[in-house]
């Protein structure tokens, strides 16, 4: 059976982006929007996809999962559109997956994967938990991560990653002296960092971006001792107040304007004429703006938007993303990424410090324990 | 009208439906309110020995039907099951429990509720088929984990080596023959059940059951 149920009669391909703009997720929420944004407006100035142009219905949930699962069930029985470009956290996935397999819509989700779901109605562009410990972070600290520190936050992303991550350290030859949960509240994060300072770790890993990771980033910075710092989850956007404090801190991620190709020359110099010569465009950007281009490409194949026609359409598909060739493994109906190790320089980018010379099958179920094979 | 609801309904025009409905008044009158609304219709009584996955709805009298009908031995992947019913039967309520149909019709039919139930057990077989679908990625998932879990540690006792090292090994051969992992382990335990009957002297039909019980799972449930 084939349900069909976005409408072209309105002379447009109509599609749903529900980012968090605001709260907590707002810098991730504002790339992945931006990314989106780019991708329709270069489809659209081409001619749009068989005569007609994307026409993005836009919402904010608020940095909220279950605002996120309201605005797209709303997008789906009410809007008629079934293609939604959204989420900005693993919980917020989660949390609507079952929704989108329920009414048959798709979601085509560019925030960080925590692993362990599978879904027919879900397609990932983030990286998994074992693309993002592999051996490009094994490469650029192994000598150093001997006596390790975790802070993570009480949610799925620091789950996900940890099980991860503790195998990775492990695989590096060091030890893990400490863990500390850290949440919004000041006084947590001050407790987390005396407990750190005591262990005397040589590198701390930082699950979580945003402003909570901005406050870690200067406790530590006034604090005596500066280990280095291995923030995941972490973006331009959540860096570049930062000033000082956010020197030499180590991410793991896909993409950053040093990228060096001329697809990614390319989107910068595009990115940079959309939204001003200060802005250059970061990982969750690139990773929706590759999420919009795949599926374009797989509506022009197609001719439909048939949730099911496009179902089947995208699994194996594959295009010249800014980071390199982006695949989607049909098995997890997640993407083949580069993962990059990047450095905060004083010039407020990303530095490339290692990044992988092919692309990493996602493995979500940890079965390969491995770190990614070649696609 | 409900997005969903909307496109079942025009992928309705599209669909093959058959009526498994004893010939008379009764078939005729569904015949003629399903006629507008389905893409194809076929009336067949008792039906066939089989139903090939071309037909999308069935729609049958949960009353009437033999207990030997080829509903009950359906394997149901690609039908939406719809019973119809006669408000003064009593069994159709086992009927309708026994076949688990999607949906169904009550007569005298009025043309909305006719509609309502198709629709309905549409929307309603899709959303299992994609659940199925789901589960069975996730028993794949599952089972290439116990799998590799297996190789390596057949691996980690063969060559005396720790089983960290043993789950590199095989992740590095899956590179190299540009094979997933779980397929290379799948040959390692194979491999490895073979030389161990060989190597103690045995045929296959002489070793354990036990033993080619383990094997048999893992590859049925390739």
């Amino acid at each position: 059976m084939r349900p069909r149920y976005i409408s072209t009669s309105r002379g447009a391909w109509e599609i749903g982006l529900i980012f968090s703009q605001t709260g907590r997720l707002a810098n991730v929420g504002t790339s992945q929007l931006e990314g989106a944004i780019l991708a329709i407006d270069e489809i659209n100035a081409a001619g749009g996809i068989n005569g007609l142009p994307l026409s993005p219905v836009i919402r904010d949930d608020g940095s909220d999962p279950q605002r996120f699962l309201y605005l797209s069930d709303l997008m789906l029985r009410e809007e008629v559109i079934n293609i939604v470009f959204g989420g900005s956290s693993p919980e917020a996935r989660r949390t609507a997956a079952p929704m989108f397999e329920h009414r048959n819509g798709l979601l085509f989700y560019s925030g960080l994967g925590d692993g362990f779901d599978f879904s027919p109605n879900v397609f990932c562009f983030g990286l998994l938990p074992n693309q993002a410990c592999g051996r490009v972070l094994r490469e650029a600290c192994r000598a150093e991560a001997k006596e390790t520190f975790v802070l993570h936050r009480d949610d799925l992303l620091s789950r996900g990653l940890g099980d991860c991550l503790a195998r990775e350290i492990e695989r590096m030859g060091g030890t893990i002296l400490g863990e500390a949960t850290v949440s919004d509240q000041p006084a947590d994060i001050a407790t987390a960092l005396a407990r750190l300072e005591v262990s005397h770790a040589a590198v701390v890993f930082l699950m979580m971006g945003g402003s909570d990771a901005g406050a870690i980033l200067k406790a530590l910075q006034s604090g005596g001792r500066r280990p280095k710092v291995i923030a995941f989850a972490t973006c331009e956007k959540d860096l570049a107040p930062l000033a000082g404090a956010a020197v030499g801190v180590l991410t793991v991620s896909t993409y950053c304007s040093a990228v060096a190709s001329p697809v990614a020359e390319a989107f910068n110099a595009r990115f940079t004429r959309r939204y001003g010569r200060a802005a250059s465009p970061d990982v969750f950007c690139e990773a929706s703006y590759c999420a919009v281009c795949l599926f374009a490409l797989s509506l022009r194949h197609t001719g439909s938007v048939e949730t099911d026609v496009i179902g089947d359409a995208i699994p194996g598909m594959s295009l010249h993303g800014p980071q390199g060739q982006v695949t989607m493994d049909p098995e997890s109906n997640a993407a083949a990424l580069w993962p990059r190790v990047l450095r905060w320089g004083p010039d407020s980018r990303f530095e490339i410090v290692v990044e992988s010379d092919r692309a990493m099958m996602p493995d979500p179920f940890l079965i390969a324990h491995s770190d990614g094979g070649p696609f | 009208m409900p997005a969903q609801a909307d496109a079942i309904l025009k992928s309705l025009r599209k669909m093959r439906c058959m009526v498994l409905v004893p010939a008379g008044k009764r078939r005729d009158a569904l015949c003629d309110g399903l006629r507008h609304s389905v893409g194809s219709l076929e009336a067949t009584w008792p039906g066939p020995d089989s139903i090939g996955p071309e037909v999308d709805i069935i729609i049958a009298a949960v009353a009437d039907l033999p207990s030997d009908s080829v509903l009950y031995r359906l394997e149901r992947k690609h039908h939406c099951l719809i019973g119809l019913v006669e408000e003064d039967n009593p069994t159709a309520l086992k009927g309708i429990i026994d076949l688990g149909v999607h949906s169904f019709i009550n007569r005298p039919t009025h043309p909305l509720s006719l509609v309502m139930a198709l629709v309905l057990g549409l929307s309603i077989s899709a959303y299992e088929n994609r659940l199925r679908a789901k589960v069975g990625k996730l028993e794949n998932n599952l089972r290439a984990a116990h799998t590799v879990e297996r190789a390596a540690r057949i691996l980690a006792r063969t060559l005396n080596i720790p089983e960290d090292q043993a789950y590199q090994h095989l992740r590095t051969k899956a590179m190299d023959r540009r094979e997933p992992m779980h397929e290379l382990a799948m040959q390692v335990i194979k491999a490895h059940a073979i030389l161990d009957d060989i190597t103690s002297g045995r045929t296959q039909e002489s070793s354990s059951p036990a033993k080619l019980r383990i094997v048999r799972g893992i590859e049925g449930g390739k």
